[in-house]
């Protein structure tokens, strides 16, 4: 596999290969081969970090270095520079607080609130970026996964917030894109009045939780997003996770209510960061003391820990070997599509050997990675320095063997997430496969199985009349008010699910009991 | 019980050790006890003579002792110490100690105690000035947190802060704070001795000491030998002739002080000035007691042969 890391002390890049299994604590283990390039120095390290791939076919490295310094790399060895701006840093230790892309649309956004959109199909357009000020403090900033024009934010007292970019439409390909205008997308920043500054709308904020026991106001600090439940219909509600610095997990749902729906204190000690689960039920989060952890949002509950890590973990990345880049999950819509890919895919999963990765760095030095499910330790690497972002690039269980931008443009040229591109891309990497990787994923298989962990979405078919209920299991409680016929529906479904399939859940049969007593 | 005292015997010794069986046989025991000692002392007399012969046989051939000394390579704890990928690989990129390393920032430090001290802290900090060029001791309110007083130090450009912990009348702890940006580290302290506890002991003059660090090897090892680097001005004087160590053995660090004598052109004499005392690092925190870099947890104490320094 293959992950790409920011060293914090050199301000560099590294590009990382190992086969699963690699631990350099280990003397006798396989060693890894790491590249280091984009040396910058300490007072300019990358503070955020992704891959982004555009849909003529190209990827890069988009980094963000402290002192507004924004970079793009070439993906593939020697990682040439392809693009750098440089922007004002007002103060000079402004800090990039987030760095998003979503659909062509690259979005930094600094601690003082300064919100750049970049497009990044027309990149030699010396004007093609537009900004606005979203005014201090921020420490969290995400765009939505699918909707490119929607951003969340929140910072050191300041309460999470959902904003649209009203100038952000949508329209055929505009003639004056040039040099990757053939395959562009077809959103486009439209020229407004204003000149380059994007024009924002509040669609929704956040209240703050009630007075504690003492009734003493709770501080509010957010320290990461994260957008769940992303391939709902409706554009204007949205289910959101928050962490704090206070050690809170909370989870808005727009549409119901201004102040949260679940707040779990899960520690002690500040929340860093969040990364996604394979399914929309739970979410990875880490804490100034080497916690890292799942969450689950639905039941409050904290799952298990993905141990190890001697110090702080500062960075976490996902990664789903079906959909690249994009956290899968479960679908509320009823689009039969989506259910069948990702049956489908769940069945190649398995076959190929290919597991949800998660990727930590921190502190310590280390590069750990983790199987996302079974929380077993994959790999394990000493980086020499302290890592500040991590990226997997490729989560497969050997060393990419064909040089990997062969692989990538093959990828590319399917096209992004058609059928048929996802299966050949199957094909190949189960070509890659050796024996052991796949005994491995039968033993995670078996495992999972052991433990009876039950909302997993790559389990199969028994599972998928469910999937709808289990996500809006909280919510269609809450929302009794508003949706009626819509619980009703669900009851029935449920029964004859429950009828004919399957053991019923601990969780089911507890909704059930909730729903009759309602 | 013979057999237990026949325990213990190098197994280069030169002779075989008594034989258990043959002592067993023998029921009465004052004759046991005779047989046995009178086999101890061949055993010791037969060593010794080993030896003597070794020696003069060494004398006359310096390459024997060379080669014995080669060979002879105990299997200590410390050698057979857990593989850590980290000892002696190079530091990558800056840390926080490179504006004392690279720019020669010239050490401030201060130091204090933890709330409502008592009488030891106070002496150590006492110690500690002494040991210390250019710090100062202020004595510790109550009013404001390690983390405010950390702030206003930054306002005043020290570049260190040290906080004696004391609980029940005993010492019992440092925390360094490098300054402006951390990191900041927690050691626990013990087997504290004061000079006048210490026979023979020395008066301190105020030269710039000699930094002896030793057997810092790890990464983690490195930051925290760098931090106790850049408490001492980099220039020594010499003329002092005064040496401060902190020796690294298994985690625990050993502080001494000494000055040297120069007796004769051969040999070089040693005076304890003081104080003793032993320090294991227990954490390392990013910034002003912020993110955790490293936890001593008791977990890590099971491995007998795995050392974090």
């Amino acid at each position: 596999m293959k992950v790409l890391v920011a060293a914090e002390d050199s301000g560099s890049l590294k590009d990382i290969s190992f086969p699963f299994g690699t631990n350099t604590s280990v003397q006798q283990s396989t060693q890894p081969t790491i590249t280091t390039f984009a040396s910058a120095g300490r007072s300019s390290y990358v503070q955020r970090m992704l891959i982004a791939k555009l849909k003529s076919g190209k990827a890069y490295i988009c980094i963000a270095r402290k002192g507004g310094i924004i970079q793009l790399y070439d993906i593939n060895p020697p990682h040439a520079l392809f693009v750098e701006w440089k922007d004002m840093m007002h103060p000079p230790d402004d800090a990039f607080v987030g760095l998003e892309y979503v659909e062509g649309k690259l979005s930094s956004c600094t601690a003082t609130g300064k919100l750049v959109m970049r497009d990044l199909q027309s990149i030699s357009d010396s004007t093609n970026h537009y900004y606005t000020l979203l005014g201090e403090p921020i420490n969290a900033f995400r765009v939505h996964p699918n909707q490119p024009n929607v951003i969340a934010y929140g910072g050191k007292e300041r309460e999470l917030e959902v904003s649209v970019i009203e100038n952000l439409y949508r329209r055929e390909p505009d003639s004056n894109a040039d040099s990757e205008s053939d395959q562009s997308s077809s959103w486009y920043i439209g020229a407004t009045p204003t000149g380059r500054s994007l024009s924002r709308r509040k669609l929704w904020k956040a209240k703050n939780v009630k007075n504690d026991e003492l009734d003493l106001r709770v501080p509010v600090w957010i320290s990461d997003i994260r957008f769940l439940d992303v391939n709902r219909d409706s554009t204007g509600d949205f289910r959101l996770v928050v962490s704090t610095r206070f050690g809170h997990v909370r989870v808005y749902e727009t549409k119901y209510s201004r102040k949260p729906i679940v707040n779990v204190e899960v520690g002690d000690h500040p929340l860093i960061a969040l990364s996604p689960y394979t399914n929309d039920n739970e979410i990875i989060y880490c804490d100034t003391n080497s916690t890292t952890a799942r969450f689950n949002v639905i039941n409050g509950r904290r799952g298990g820990h993905y141990s190890g890590a001697a110090g702080s973990i500062l960075c976490l990345d996902s990664f789903f070997p079906e959909q690249e880049s994009v956290a899968p999950t479960i679908s509320t819509s009823d689009d039969s599509n989506s259910r069948e890919s990702s049956r489908q895919s769940s069945i190649a999963r398995t076959a190929s050997g290919d597991v949800p990765l998660l990727a930590t760095g921190g502190l310590d030095r280390f590069l750990r990675v983790y199987n996302l499910q079974t929380r077993e330790l994959v790999a394990k690497v000493y980086v020499g320095t302290k890592l500040s972002a991590v990226c997997i690039i490729d989560g497969s269980s050997t060393v990419p063997s064909e040089p990997l931008s062969e692989r990538e443009s093959d990828e590319e040229d399917d096209g992004v997430t058609t059928e048929g591109g996802r299966k050949r891309r199957k094909a190949l990497k189960t070509e890659d496969e050796d024996d052991k990787a796949g005994s491995a994923t039968d033993e995670d298989e078996s495992k999972k199985r052991r433990r009876k962990r039950v909302r997993l979405d790559d389990e199969e078919a028994s599972d998928d009349d469910d999937d709808e209920d289990d996500v809006d299991d909280v919510w269609n409680l809450l929302d009794t008010e508003d949706d009626g016929p819509r619980i009703k529906e669900e009851e029935e479904e449920d029964k004859a699910a429950s009828s004919s399939t399957a053991p019923a859940s601990a969780a089911q049969s507890s909704r059930r009991r909730r729903k009759q007593s309602t | 019980m013979p057999s237990r005292k026949t325990k213990g015997k190098k197994k280069s010794a030169p002779i075989a050790p008594v034989p258990k069986d043959a002592l067993n046989n023998v029921k009465n025991k004052i004759k046991r006890e005779n047989l046995l000692y009178a086999a101890k002392k061949a055993h010791n007399v037969s060593k010794h003579k080993a030896r003597k012969e070794r020696l003069k046989m060494e004398q006359a051939d310096q390459q024997l002792k060379e080669e014995r000394l080669a060979n002879n390579i105990p299997t200590t704890i410390e050698r057979t110490r857990v593989y850590d990928e980290t000892v002696d690989a190079p530091i990558e990129g800056e840390d926080e100690f490179e504006e004392y390393f690279k720019n020669k920032r010239a050490p401030k430090v201060l130091i204090t105690t933890s709330k409502f001290a008592r009488a030891q802290a106070y002496e150590l900090s006492d110690q500690l000035i002494n040991i210390i060029p250019g710090s100062e001791f202020v004595k510790r309110g109550h009013k404001f947190s390690m983390k405010e007083i950390a702030k206003f130090c930054v306002n005043r450009d020290y570049t260190d802060l040290i906080v004696i912990s004391e609980d029940k009348k005993v010492v019992n702890g440092l925390t360094f704070v490098h300054l402006p940006a951390g990191p900041t580290m927690f050691f626990s302290l013990s087997s504290l001795r004061m000079p006048k506890q210490i026979s023979g002991h020395g008066r301190a003059t105020s030269h710039v000491p000699e930094l002896i660090l030793n057997n810092f090897s790890t990464r983690l090892g490195m930051t925290v030998g760098r931090l106790f680097q850049s408490l001492f001005p980099q220039t020594p004087e010499f003329g002092g002739r005064q040496a401060v160590t902190l020796h690294n053995q298994r985690d625990f660090i050993f502080f001494r002080r000494h000055r040297y004598l120069f007796k004769e052109t051969e040999r070089v004499g040693l005076q304890e000035l003081g104080p003793q005392f032993t320090l294991r690092l227990r954490r390392v925190q990013r910034g002003i007691a912020e993110e955790m870099e490293w936890e001593h947890h008791p977990e890590m104490d099971k491995e007998k042969r795995k050392f974090h320094l």
